[in-house]
């Protein structure tokens, strides 16, 4: 396999693993994963190194995951993206766990899907780039394509409609 | 909103969970990825073998031209004589043995080896790489040695049957990257030098970017309980008891090298990795 594949799966796979977790509200995307490695195994030569391979490969798996929702768009899924059901096992990285550990880690985890999957799909990602990810300005505008300023001004507004949703709790 | 509200909204997202794949997951994804890399380099082999054969084929076609044009001019039999050319006939006759011949070569879905001339080697010590050599040397693979070498430092046996950076002739590509045909290779000869060279400690192969490692106790326990009568303590250096052995587990350890289920729960204690990882392209 491309040496730089092989490197940045080992570096990057839980970044945008978790990247899509949140973005699509569902802990089953790793078939997803594997489809923005393989994306990346096929359009390496067009890695053009400007980005980092971080924010490359991000912004393939917005992609992949822009394509997966309108697919179950299609298929009429409304209901079914954000309900719990969906939130189903939360892999958990290495360490200890106590069953009670695993239970309140789950339940944080499924507020927070709730939480992050009632915003629109914009403020969504730039909550989960610049927020959660804590990826800077510069890495997130490259990732969505938009500009410095919208990033700013999107976070803003998506920071305000979050609050907005813990307020209403 | 204030300035707090906003800091607060910001401690909390930094709070939220970073779930992980599994390990697990992650090997599976990545054995995905291989095979998918393996797939496209197959196709890329094959593109470059036809172009190869398309190439030849030109050759003999303008070939086949000259010649004619020789023939009408009535000089072929002083050409012929002079140059030792084959008559049309003879070249159609020598091209369908050529056929035959790769026809018979061709993987039938098992390696064809000779077991008596392995035999010769049992017990072989690893501090005797002419032996250990002479055994790579009938093994499949041996033919794709490019830029290759042997390893016998720190009682490893590592092979490396296509260096990284060597570039891979098509016939080469077209071998390794064959669907299953790496796995199936490396485990046939991790089985027969782990019974032909005992004191190794391990058994390690490269081609190209892919490496792959296996200990000696590791495929011992292994094969103990695959194959019939496997040899105890020093029995394994007896040629009394390892050519009979040897005989009796021929097809057995053909019928493991080619069931994909055995492959698939071997492969996976021991994954095929990526060997070499540099910034280079």
């Amino acid at each position: 396999m491309n040496n730089r594949i092989a490197e940045w799966f080992y570096k990057y796979s839980d970044d945008v693993y978790h990247f899509l977790v949140y973005l699509l509200s569902s802990s089953d995307v790793e078939d997803l994963v594997q489809e923005v490695f393989i994306k990346a195994l096929k359009g390496i030569d067009r890695y053009e190194g400007a980005a980092s391979p971080k924010t490359w490969l991000l912004a393939i798996a917005r992609h992949v995951a822009i394509d997966e929702i309108r697919k179950r768009k299609t298929a009429k899924w409304k209901g079914l993206l954000f309900s719990s059901s969906d939130t189903d096992v939360l892999d958990l990285p290495g360490g200890q766990h106590t069953p009670e550990d695993i239970l309140l880690i789950q339940e944080e985890f499924d507020e927070a899907l709730q939480l992050i999957g009632k915003l629109k799909r914009t403020y969504r990602e730039v909550i989960i780039l610049r927020g959660i990810k804590q990826l800077s300005v510069e890495e997130t505008a490259a990732i969505l394509q938009w500009s410095e300023n919208k990033v700013r001004s999107t976070y803003h507004r998506a920071r305000k409609a979050l609050r907005k949703e813990l307020g209403g709790k | 909103m204030s300035d707090q509200d906003y800091k607060q909204i910001d401690e909390l997202l930094a709070r939220m969970p970073k779930p992980s794949l599994s390990d697990q997951k992650k090997q599976q994804i990545y054995r995905e990825l291989l095979n998918t890399h393996v797939k496209a380099e197959l196709n890329r082999g094959r593109w470059e073998m036809m172009k190869h054969y398309l190439i030849s084929a030109c050759g003999i076609g303008a070939l086949a031209i000259i010649a004619f044009v020789v023939i009408s001019s009535g000089v072929m039999d002083d050409y012929r004589s002079k140059s030792g050319m084959h008559s049309p006939e003879e070249r159609e006759e020598w091209q369908g043995n050529l056929v035959e011949d790769q026809e018979d070569n061709e993987d039938n879905g098992f390696f064809p080896i000779d077991v008596d001339q392995l035999k010769a080697y049992v017990g072989t010590y690893i501090g005797g790489a002419s032996d250990v050599f002479a055994i790579i040397e009938q093994l499949p693979g041996a033919d794709t040695y490019q830029g290759g070498g042997l390893d016998l430092r720190d009682q490893i046996l590592g092979v490396t049957y296509l260096h990284a950076n060597v570039e891979a002739s098509p016939e080469a590509k077209a071998f390794w990257y064959e669907e299953g045909r790496m796995e199936k290779v490396f485990l046939h000869n991790a089985i027969y030098l782990t019974l032909l060279v005992p004191n190794a400690v391990g058994y390690h192969f490269e081609v190209g970017l892919y490496s792959f490692s296996v200990s000696r106790d590791e495929m011992v326990d292994i094969l103990q309980t695959e194959l019939t009568d496997f040899p105890q303590g020093n029995e394994i250096w007896e040629r009394e008891v390892m050519d009979p052995f040897l005989d009796q587990n021929v097809e057995k350890i053909n019928e493991l090298v080619q069931s994909e289920e055995f492959r698939a729960s071997f492969f996976a204690e021991h994954p095929i990795m990526v060997v070499k990882v540099t910034n280079q392209e």
